[in-house]
Protein backbone atom coordinates (compact mmCIF):
# COMPACT_ATOMS: atom_id res chain seq x y z
CA UNK A 1 0.00 0.00 0.00
CA UNK A 2 2.93 2.42 0.67
CA UNK A 3 4.36 1.41 -2.45
CA UNK A 4 0.93 2.30 -3.78
CA UNK A 5 0.23 5.99 -2.07
CA UNK A 6 4.65 6.79 -3.43
CA UNK A 7 3.39 6.20 -6.95
CA UNK A 8 0.66 7.85 -6.58
CA UNK A 9 2.51 11.11 -5.12
CA UNK A 10 4.85 10.68 -7.88
CA UNK A 11 2.55 10.60 -10.37
CA UNK A 12 0.69 13.41 -8.92
CA UNK A 13 3.29 15.54 -8.64
CA UNK A 14 4.97 15.17 -11.99
CA UNK A 15 1.64 16.11 -13.58
CA UNK A 16 2.50 19.54 -11.73
CA UNK A 17 5.67 20.44 -13.48
CA UNK A 18 4.29 18.86 -16.58
CA UNK A 19 2.19 21.58 -17.86
CA UNK A 20 3.91 23.63 -20.93
CA UNK A 21 3.42 25.68 -23.79
CA UNK A 22 0.10 26.98 -25.31
CA UNK A 23 -0.64 25.60 -28.56
CA UNK A 24 -4.05 24.47 -29.65
CA UNK A 25 -6.83 24.01 -32.11
CA UNK A 26 -10.01 24.30 -30.49
CA UNK A 27 -13.46 23.80 -32.12
CA UNK A 28 -15.76 26.95 -32.15
CA UNK A 29 -19.50 27.68 -33.10
CA UNK A 30 -20.29 29.26 -35.64
CA UNK A 31 -21.56 32.57 -33.68
CA UNK A 32 -18.22 33.08 -32.20
CA UNK A 33 -16.53 33.36 -35.63
CA UNK A 34 -16.45 37.26 -36.95
CA UNK A 35 -19.36 38.26 -38.93
CA UNK A 36 -16.84 39.24 -41.62
CA UNK A 37 -15.55 35.83 -42.27
CA UNK A 38 -19.26 33.82 -42.30
CA UNK A 39 -19.98 36.49 -44.90
CA UNK A 40 -16.98 35.22 -47.15
CA UNK A 41 -17.86 32.05 -46.72
CA UNK A 42 -21.78 31.99 -46.70
CA UNK A 43 -22.27 32.18 -51.13
CA UNK A 44 -20.06 28.79 -51.27
CA UNK A 45 -20.87 26.97 -47.99
CA UNK A 46 -24.46 27.49 -48.39
CA UNK A 47 -26.16 23.41 -47.32
CA UNK A 48 -22.79 22.06 -46.34
CA UNK A 49 -21.50 21.28 -42.65
CA UNK A 50 -19.20 23.84 -42.00
CA UNK A 51 -16.51 23.09 -39.06
CA UNK A 52 -14.91 26.36 -37.26
CA UNK A 53 -11.41 26.08 -35.57
CA UNK A 54 -9.84 28.75 -33.90
CA UNK A 55 -6.34 27.75 -33.70
CA UNK A 56 -3.09 29.53 -31.64
CA UNK A 57 0.30 28.61 -32.93
CA UNK A 58 2.52 30.81 -30.53
CA UNK A 59 1.68 34.20 -31.53
CA UNK A 60 -0.11 33.51 -34.69
CA UNK A 61 -3.91 32.76 -34.18
CA UNK A 62 -6.43 32.21 -36.96
CA UNK A 63 -9.93 31.31 -38.02
CA UNK A 64 -10.28 28.03 -40.00
CA UNK A 65 -13.26 26.64 -41.55
CA UNK A 66 -13.54 22.94 -42.77
CA UNK A 67 -16.27 21.64 -45.00
CA UNK A 68 -16.73 19.08 -47.91
CA UNK A 69 -17.67 20.15 -51.60
CA UNK A 70 -17.90 18.21 -54.64
CA UNK A 71 -16.65 15.89 -52.72
CA UNK A 72 -13.09 17.63 -52.13
CA UNK A 73 -12.41 18.61 -48.80
CA UNK A 74 -11.61 22.57 -47.67
CA UNK A 75 -9.93 24.02 -45.40
CA UNK A 76 -10.02 27.72 -45.54
CA UNK A 77 -8.07 29.87 -42.85
CA UNK A 78 -8.77 33.71 -42.09
CA UNK A 79 -6.96 35.71 -39.87
CA UNK A 80 -8.00 37.62 -36.61
CA UNK A 81 -9.06 40.43 -38.67
CA UNK A 82 -10.78 38.03 -41.26
CA UNK A 83 -8.49 38.50 -43.87
CA UNK A 84 -8.76 35.48 -45.91
CA UNK A 85 -5.01 33.95 -45.88
CA UNK A 86 -5.71 30.66 -48.40
CA UNK A 87 -8.00 28.13 -48.76
CA UNK A 88 -6.33 24.13 -48.80
CA UNK A 89 -8.00 21.44 -50.76
CA UNK A 90 -6.87 17.95 -50.16
CA UNK A 91 -6.40 15.74 -53.28
CA UNK A 92 -4.41 12.61 -54.25
CA UNK A 93 -0.63 13.17 -54.85
CA UNK A 94 -1.03 10.75 -58.24
CA UNK A 95 -3.45 13.11 -59.55
CA UNK A 96 -1.18 15.64 -59.90
CA UNK A 97 0.57 16.14 -63.00
CA UNK A 98 3.33 14.14 -64.46
CA UNK A 99 6.07 16.94 -64.82
CA UNK A 100 4.97 18.40 -61.24
CA UNK A 101 5.84 15.13 -59.88
CA UNK A 102 8.95 14.74 -61.29
CA UNK A 103 10.03 17.73 -60.30
CA UNK A 104 8.91 17.58 -56.35
CA UNK A 105 10.08 13.59 -56.45
CA UNK A 106 14.10 15.49 -57.80
CA UNK A 107 13.47 17.37 -54.94
CA UNK A 108 12.85 14.41 -52.29
CA UNK A 109 15.27 12.13 -53.99
CA UNK A 110 18.12 14.57 -53.48
CA UNK A 111 17.03 15.40 -50.08
CA UNK A 112 16.64 11.79 -48.33
CA UNK A 113 17.37 8.35 -48.86
CA UNK A 114 14.05 7.27 -48.68
CA UNK A 115 10.82 8.87 -48.44
CA UNK A 116 6.81 8.62 -48.51
CA UNK A 117 3.92 11.12 -48.93
CA UNK A 118 1.23 10.75 -46.83
CA UNK A 119 -0.65 14.05 -48.09
CA UNK A 120 -1.58 16.52 -50.50
CA UNK A 121 -2.92 19.73 -50.33
CA UNK A 122 -3.26 21.92 -52.98
CA UNK A 123 -2.85 25.65 -51.77
CA UNK A 124 -4.99 28.35 -53.12
CA UNK A 125 -3.07 31.19 -51.36
CA UNK A 126 -4.42 34.49 -51.24
CA UNK A 127 -2.50 37.46 -52.28
CA UNK A 128 -4.34 40.25 -53.41
CA UNK A 129 -7.71 41.26 -54.24
CA UNK A 130 -11.20 39.85 -53.93
CA UNK A 131 -11.59 36.89 -51.24
CA UNK A 132 -14.21 36.05 -52.81
CA UNK A 133 -12.41 35.59 -55.49
CA UNK A 134 -9.75 33.79 -54.25
CA UNK A 135 -12.64 31.22 -53.16
CA UNK A 136 -14.09 30.99 -56.27
CA UNK A 137 -10.84 29.82 -58.03
CA UNK A 138 -10.26 27.13 -55.47
CA UNK A 139 -13.79 25.78 -55.72
CA UNK A 140 -14.31 25.65 -59.30
CA UNK A 141 -10.23 23.93 -59.41
CA UNK A 142 -9.19 27.21 -61.54
CA UNK A 143 -5.29 26.35 -62.41
CA UNK A 144 -4.91 29.80 -63.61
CA UNK A 145 -4.80 30.97 -59.62
CA UNK A 146 -1.35 31.28 -57.84
CA UNK A 147 -1.33 28.03 -56.69
CA UNK A 148 1.08 25.84 -54.35
CA UNK A 149 1.59 22.48 -52.96
CA UNK A 150 1.55 21.26 -49.41
CA UNK A 151 2.92 17.87 -49.01
CA UNK A 152 3.28 15.78 -45.82
CA UNK A 153 6.35 13.41 -45.65
CA UNK A 154 8.21 11.20 -44.16
CA UNK A 155 11.91 11.13 -44.68
CA UNK A 156 15.03 9.28 -43.98
CA UNK A 157 18.07 11.44 -43.87
CA UNK A 158 20.96 10.39 -43.24
CA UNK A 159 19.76 7.82 -41.51
CA UNK A 160 17.65 9.65 -39.01
CA UNK A 161 13.78 9.57 -39.65
CA UNK A 162 11.59 12.89 -39.92
CA UNK A 163 8.72 13.90 -41.11
CA UNK A 164 8.26 17.18 -42.79
CA UNK A 165 5.72 19.43 -44.04
CA UNK A 166 6.95 20.69 -47.68
CA UNK A 167 5.97 23.76 -49.73
CA UNK A 168 6.29 23.48 -53.36
CA UNK A 169 5.10 26.04 -56.14
CA UNK A 170 2.67 25.20 -59.10
CA UNK A 171 5.69 23.99 -61.10
CA UNK A 172 7.16 21.83 -58.71
CA UNK A 173 10.07 24.14 -57.08
CA UNK A 174 10.64 23.98 -53.52
CA UNK A 175 9.64 26.42 -51.27
CA UNK A 176 9.83 25.80 -47.50
CA UNK A 177 10.01 22.60 -45.12
CA UNK A 178 8.78 22.58 -41.56
CA UNK A 179 9.76 19.18 -39.56
CA UNK A 180 6.38 17.68 -38.01
CA UNK A 181 6.50 16.44 -34.24
CA UNK A 182 4.29 13.32 -34.66
CA UNK A 183 2.35 12.12 -31.18
CA UNK A 184 4.21 9.73 -29.27
CA UNK A 185 3.56 6.63 -29.76
CA UNK A 186 4.71 5.36 -26.48
CA UNK A 187 0.69 4.52 -25.33
CA UNK A 188 0.25 2.40 -28.21
CA UNK A 189 3.49 0.28 -28.40
CA UNK A 190 3.87 -0.15 -24.48
CA UNK B 1 -10.74 -1.31 -42.41
CA UNK B 2 -12.27 0.89 -39.93
CA UNK B 3 -15.76 -1.07 -39.70
CA UNK B 4 -13.31 -4.82 -39.69
CA UNK B 5 -11.43 -3.67 -37.02
CA UNK B 6 -14.42 -1.94 -34.73
CA UNK B 7 -16.26 -5.31 -35.41
CA UNK B 8 -13.64 -7.27 -33.93
CA UNK B 9 -12.99 -5.23 -30.62
CA UNK B 10 -17.13 -5.08 -29.80
CA UNK B 11 -17.33 -8.88 -30.64
CA UNK B 12 -13.96 -9.03 -28.10
CA UNK B 13 -15.84 -6.80 -25.47
CA UNK B 14 -19.31 -8.81 -25.92
CA UNK B 15 -17.16 -11.78 -25.20
CA UNK B 16 -15.64 -10.57 -22.10
CA UNK B 17 -19.15 -9.35 -20.33
CA UNK B 18 -20.72 -12.26 -21.87
CA UNK B 19 -18.38 -15.00 -19.24
CA UNK B 20 -19.26 -16.36 -16.60
CA UNK B 21 -16.78 -16.80 -13.72
CA UNK B 22 -15.62 -14.35 -10.44
CA UNK B 23 -15.01 -11.17 -11.05
CA UNK B 24 -11.70 -9.57 -9.41
CA UNK B 25 -10.65 -6.00 -9.68
CA UNK B 26 -7.38 -4.51 -9.56
CA UNK B 27 -6.16 -0.97 -9.91
CA UNK B 28 -2.52 -0.21 -11.36
CA UNK B 29 -0.18 2.73 -11.53
CA UNK B 30 2.48 2.88 -14.34
CA UNK B 31 4.86 5.33 -14.87
CA UNK B 32 6.62 5.22 -17.99
CA UNK B 33 9.93 7.58 -18.99
CA UNK B 34 10.92 7.61 -22.70
CA UNK B 35 13.89 8.61 -23.94
CA UNK B 36 16.10 9.07 -27.58
CA UNK B 37 19.65 7.76 -27.24
CA UNK B 38 20.36 8.37 -31.04
CA UNK B 39 18.56 8.65 -34.01
CA UNK B 40 17.07 5.30 -34.19
CA UNK B 41 16.83 4.27 -31.12
CA UNK B 42 14.66 4.95 -28.20
CA UNK B 43 14.92 3.83 -24.58
CA UNK B 44 11.81 3.30 -22.04
CA UNK B 45 11.96 2.92 -18.47
CA UNK B 46 8.47 2.28 -16.65
CA UNK B 47 7.88 1.51 -13.09
CA UNK B 48 4.22 -0.13 -12.27
CA UNK B 49 2.46 -1.07 -9.32
CA UNK B 50 -1.06 -3.06 -9.09
CA UNK B 51 -3.19 -3.72 -6.13
CA UNK B 52 -6.10 -6.21 -6.05
CA UNK B 53 -9.03 -4.75 -3.92
CA UNK B 54 -12.09 -6.78 -4.72
CA UNK B 55 -13.24 -10.08 -5.10
CA UNK B 56 -16.47 -11.15 -5.61
CA UNK B 57 -16.59 -14.25 -3.97
CA UNK B 58 -15.92 -11.77 -0.87
CA UNK B 59 -17.84 -9.27 -2.20
CA UNK B 60 -20.04 -9.40 1.23
CA UNK B 61 -16.99 -8.53 2.91
CA UNK B 62 -15.63 -5.18 2.50
CA UNK B 63 -13.04 -4.39 0.29
CA UNK B 64 -10.05 -5.74 1.06
CA UNK B 65 -6.30 -5.64 -0.72
CA UNK B 66 -5.25 -9.23 -1.69
CA UNK B 67 -2.38 -8.79 -4.61
CA UNK B 68 -0.18 -6.45 -4.67
CA UNK B 69 3.07 -6.23 -7.42
CA UNK B 70 5.98 -3.32 -8.21
CA UNK B 71 7.61 -4.04 -11.43
CA UNK B 72 10.04 -2.53 -13.31
CA UNK B 73 10.65 -2.80 -16.99
CA UNK B 74 13.70 -1.51 -19.48
CA UNK B 75 12.60 -1.72 -23.19
CA UNK B 76 14.99 -0.94 -25.72
CA UNK B 77 13.28 -0.05 -29.56
CA UNK B 78 15.01 0.33 -32.72
CA UNK B 79 12.71 2.60 -34.77
CA UNK B 80 12.98 0.54 -38.90
CA UNK B 81 10.98 3.28 -40.42
CA UNK B 82 8.82 5.41 -39.69
CA UNK B 83 6.07 3.48 -38.68
CA UNK B 84 7.86 -0.38 -37.46
CA UNK B 85 9.95 -0.53 -34.83
CA UNK B 86 11.90 -3.63 -32.86
CA UNK B 87 11.99 -3.72 -29.19
CA UNK B 88 13.33 -5.54 -26.78
CA UNK B 89 12.80 -5.44 -23.07
CA UNK B 90 13.32 -7.05 -20.03
CA UNK B 91 11.20 -7.14 -16.58
CA UNK B 92 11.76 -7.43 -13.46
CA UNK B 93 8.65 -7.96 -10.72
CA UNK B 94 8.28 -8.73 -7.26
CA UNK B 95 4.98 -10.32 -6.07
CA UNK B 96 3.74 -9.02 -2.80
CA UNK B 97 7.40 -7.40 -1.98
CA UNK B 98 6.18 -5.99 1.21
CA UNK B 99 5.93 -10.20 2.49
CA UNK B 100 8.85 -12.46 3.13
CA UNK B 101 6.71 -15.26 0.91
CA UNK B 102 6.86 -12.75 -1.85
CA UNK B 103 7.49 -14.09 -5.42
CA UNK B 104 9.58 -12.71 -8.22
CA UNK B 105 9.68 -12.81 -11.66
CA UNK B 106 12.25 -12.14 -14.75
CA UNK B 107 10.71 -11.09 -18.32
CA UNK B 108 12.09 -11.18 -21.75
CA UNK B 109 10.72 -9.58 -24.02
CA UNK B 110 10.85 -9.05 -27.90
CA UNK B 111 8.40 -7.10 -29.38
CA UNK B 112 7.27 -5.76 -33.48
CA UNK B 113 5.29 -2.61 -33.66
CA UNK B 114 3.67 -1.54 -36.37
CA UNK B 115 1.64 1.84 -36.86
CA UNK B 116 -0.84 1.33 -39.47
CA UNK B 117 -2.64 4.82 -39.19
CA UNK B 118 -1.24 8.05 -38.32
CA UNK B 119 -3.53 11.21 -38.34
CA UNK B 120 -5.93 11.46 -37.05
CA UNK B 121 -6.94 8.40 -35.77
CA UNK B 122 -3.93 6.31 -35.26
CA UNK B 123 -4.29 2.46 -35.42
CA UNK B 124 -0.86 -0.07 -34.31
CA UNK B 125 -0.47 -3.45 -33.83
CA UNK B 126 1.74 -4.76 -31.44
CA UNK B 127 3.45 -8.44 -31.78
CA UNK B 128 5.13 -9.97 -28.54
CA UNK B 129 6.86 -13.33 -27.44
CA UNK B 130 7.79 -13.13 -23.74
CA UNK B 131 10.01 -15.61 -21.55
CA UNK B 132 8.69 -15.33 -18.04
CA UNK B 133 10.80 -16.83 -15.31
CA UNK B 134 9.41 -16.95 -12.02
CA UNK B 135 10.08 -18.85 -8.48
CA UNK B 136 8.70 -21.94 -9.58
CA UNK B 137 7.68 -22.15 -13.23
CA UNK B 138 9.07 -21.30 -16.77
CA UNK B 139 6.48 -20.00 -19.36
CA UNK B 140 6.19 -18.78 -23.01
CA UNK B 141 3.58 -16.33 -23.99
CA UNK B 142 3.07 -14.92 -27.50
CA UNK B 143 0.26 -11.94 -27.73
CA UNK B 144 -1.00 -9.60 -30.09
CA UNK B 145 -2.71 -6.52 -29.52
CA UNK B 146 -4.05 -4.18 -32.21
CA UNK B 147 -4.63 -0.41 -30.01
CA UNK B 148 -5.94 3.18 -32.17
CA UNK B 149 -6.54 6.37 -30.41
CA UNK B 150 -7.78 9.90 -31.45
CA UNK B 151 -8.49 13.49 -30.11
CA UNK B 152 -11.66 13.76 -29.19
CA UNK B 153 -11.67 17.55 -30.44
CA UNK B 154 -9.99 18.14 -34.05
CA UNK B 155 -7.36 16.37 -35.69
CA UNK B 156 -4.52 17.25 -33.87
CA UNK B 157 -3.55 16.53 -29.94
CA UNK B 158 -2.87 20.17 -28.69
CA UNK B 159 -1.86 20.27 -25.22
CA UNK B 160 -4.19 19.75 -22.43
CA UNK B 161 -6.62 17.94 -24.88
CA UNK B 162 -8.08 15.12 -24.48
CA UNK B 163 -8.00 11.77 -26.15
CA UNK B 164 -9.93 8.38 -26.41
CA UNK B 165 -7.95 5.16 -26.30
CA UNK B 166 -9.35 1.12 -27.34
CA UNK B 167 -7.23 -1.71 -27.14
CA UNK B 168 -7.80 -5.14 -27.40
CA UNK B 169 -5.05 -7.73 -27.10
CA UNK B 170 -5.13 -11.87 -27.26
CA UNK B 171 -2.21 -13.76 -24.70
CA UNK B 172 -1.26 -17.22 -25.40
CA UNK B 173 0.77 -19.07 -22.32
CA UNK B 174 2.44 -22.37 -22.99
CA UNK B 175 5.16 -24.30 -21.61
CA UNK B 176 5.98 -27.24 -19.63
CA UNK B 177 5.59 -26.48 -16.39
CA UNK B 178 2.37 -23.82 -16.85
CA UNK B 179 -1.17 -24.85 -18.39
CA UNK B 180 -2.03 -23.17 -22.19
CA UNK B 181 -4.13 -20.92 -21.92
CA UNK B 182 -5.83 -18.45 -24.40
CA UNK B 183 -6.51 -14.82 -22.59
CA UNK B 184 -8.48 -11.68 -23.94
CA UNK B 185 -7.86 -8.46 -22.83
CA UNK B 186 -10.21 -5.13 -24.00
CA UNK B 187 -9.25 -1.94 -22.77
CA UNK B 188 -11.14 1.57 -22.89
CA UNK B 189 -9.82 4.78 -21.81
CA UNK B 190 -9.44 8.05 -22.05
CA UNK B 191 -5.93 10.31 -21.92
CA UNK B 192 -4.62 14.03 -21.65
CA UNK B 193 -2.21 15.28 -23.09
CA UNK B 194 -0.28 17.79 -19.78
CA UNK B 195 2.36 19.07 -21.90
CA UNK B 196 4.20 18.95 -24.88
CA UNK B 197 5.85 16.12 -23.35
CA UNK B 198 3.75 14.46 -21.17
CA UNK B 199 0.12 12.79 -20.67
CA UNK B 200 -1.77 11.24 -18.26
CA UNK B 201 -4.29 8.06 -19.51
CA UNK B 202 -6.94 6.33 -17.43
CA UNK B 203 -8.02 3.38 -19.08
CA UNK B 204 -10.88 0.40 -17.72
CA UNK B 205 -9.39 -3.31 -18.96
CA UNK B 206 -11.47 -6.38 -18.71
CA UNK B 207 -9.05 -9.29 -18.79
CA UNK B 208 -10.86 -12.88 -19.28
CA UNK B 209 -8.52 -15.40 -18.76
CA UNK B 210 -8.40 -18.78 -20.30
CA UNK B 211 -11.11 -17.84 -22.82
CA UNK B 212 -11.44 -21.35 -24.18
CA UNK B 213 -12.28 -22.88 -21.09
CA UNK B 214 -14.16 -21.23 -17.69
CA UNK B 215 -12.51 -17.48 -17.54
CA UNK B 216 -12.44 -15.48 -14.65
CA UNK B 217 -12.71 -12.07 -15.40
CA UNK B 218 -10.61 -9.09 -14.10
CA UNK B 219 -11.48 -5.97 -13.91
CA UNK B 220 -8.37 -3.45 -13.96
CA UNK B 221 -8.26 0.57 -13.79
CA UNK B 222 -4.60 1.45 -15.22
CA UNK B 223 -3.80 4.81 -14.56
CA UNK B 224 -0.38 5.81 -16.22
CA UNK B 225 1.52 8.80 -16.40
CA UNK B 226 3.71 8.38 -19.29
CA UNK B 227 7.29 11.36 -19.86
CA UNK B 228 8.89 11.92 -22.85
CA UNK B 229 12.11 13.42 -22.05
CA UNK B 230 13.40 14.24 -25.85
Amino acid sequence: MKILVFLLLCLVFASGIAQEKDEREQRIKETEVPASIIEVLEPFTKDLKVKYIFERDGEHSSYEAKFRSKSRFFSVEFDTLGTLEDVEIDLKYKSLDKELKNQIEDYLRKSSTAYKILRCQRQYAHVSGEASQTLKHAINNESHAPINYELEVDMTVEKALHSYELLFDHIGTFISKRLIINRATDNLLY
Amino acid sequence: MRRVISAILALSALNSFAQTGELEAHWEIALPVSYTISERWKMNTTVTSRTGFYRQEQAADNLELFVNFLEVTQYATYRETHDISLTVGYRYRSINPTESSGEREHRLMQQIGIIHLRSPTRIASRLRIEQRFRTDDFAHRIRYRLSADRPLQGEKLDVREFYGIISNELVSQFGNEVDTTLENRISVGIGNKWGQSSKIQIEGQIRSDDILDTPVNTFYLMTGLYFNLD
